[in-house]
């Protein structure tokens, strides 16, 4: 699971490429999105990671992997949704992320938005699926 | 008189002498039985009939056959789908549907229907590729 957040983040940044470096823009787990300073913006959190195992014949495994990515921004509407258009085209370009598994795909997006506020969460859950 | 049990030990034997397989516990289910690395193995379903010859006592046992054969594509291993089904599936093919192949010397078995695949035949579930291939054996009294 951790190697696909990691890759997940590679992809992320390579879509975005303002996200400031190291765990200033980027970092796995989850903190509070309305207390990042502005210099830590755009910022993603790759979080929530879940699993599910299929049986197969021969008792191998289909495992579908989930989670979510959160990208924070003080920005307008349309840039965060050019930020998730871009992490998601970057991710459909790579789709094993390298080499790791069979496919993976951006299987719901969303912009969650605050009344009075201009800073914005643009939310991906991203699948991948890899048989073991 | 042979036996459609002692056919299939025979057809057992010259598959296992011929091919790196090994034989599954279960032929019906496919769960029972698990598949690692560049594991290959098969099963055979078998299903017999008696015919009776108009003209004469003589009972003519048969025996038909499906088998299944299974290989693992190991991925870690630089395996590829293509290179299984080009380069491993495709000449087990050729030579089980080789007549010749079910013709096994020191038995009494003969051909009634030769061996025979579809293309729906070939399929892949996970890592594994399996194909069929059926036949029909009479055993001579």
């Amino acid at each position: 699971m951790g190697a696909i957040m990691d890759a997940l983040i590679v992809e992320a940044r390579d879509g975005v490429p303002t996200i400031p470096s190291s765990t200033r823009g980027a970092e796995r787990g989850v903190r509070i999105g309305e207390e990042l300073a502005t210099s830590e913006l755009p910022h993603l959190f790759v979080h929530s990671p879940a699993e599910t195992i299929e049986l197969l014949d021969f008792q191998q495994e289909r495992r579908t992997f989930v989670c979510t990515l959160d990208l924070w921004a003080d920005a307008t509407q349309e840039v965060v949704a050019g930020y998730l258009d871009a992490i998601r085209d970057q991710i459909a370009a790579n789709r094993t992320l390298g080499g790791l598994v069979d496919y993976s795909t951006v299987s719901a997006r969303q912009i969650f938005e605050f009344a009075g506020k201009d800073r914005r969460v643009g939310r991906l859950e991203v699948t991948a699926v890899e048989d073991v | 008189m042979p036996t459609i049990s002692g056919a299939l030990a025979q057809v057992c034997t010259k598959i296992e002498a011929t091919f790196p397989f090994t034989r599954l516990s279960s032929c019906l289910r496919r769960d029972l039985d698990p598949m690692t690395g560049t594991a290959k193995t098969y099963s055979v379903i078998p299903v017999g009939t008696i015919d009776e010859r108009s003209d004469s006592n003589q009972e003519f046992r048969r025996l038909y056959l499906k088998l299944d054969v299974h290989q693992r594509i190991n991925e870690a291993g630089g395996d590829t789908e293509e290179a299984i089904i080009e380069d491993n599936c495709l000449s087990y093919i050729e030579t089980l549907l080789d007549p010749d192949f079910w013709r096994i010397p020191g038995t009494t078995l003969h051909l009634v229907e030769y061996p025979s695949m579809s293309i729906s035949d070939l399929t892949r579930v996970g890592n594994v590729v399996s194909f069929s291939v059926t036949v029909a054996l009479a055993i001579a009294p």
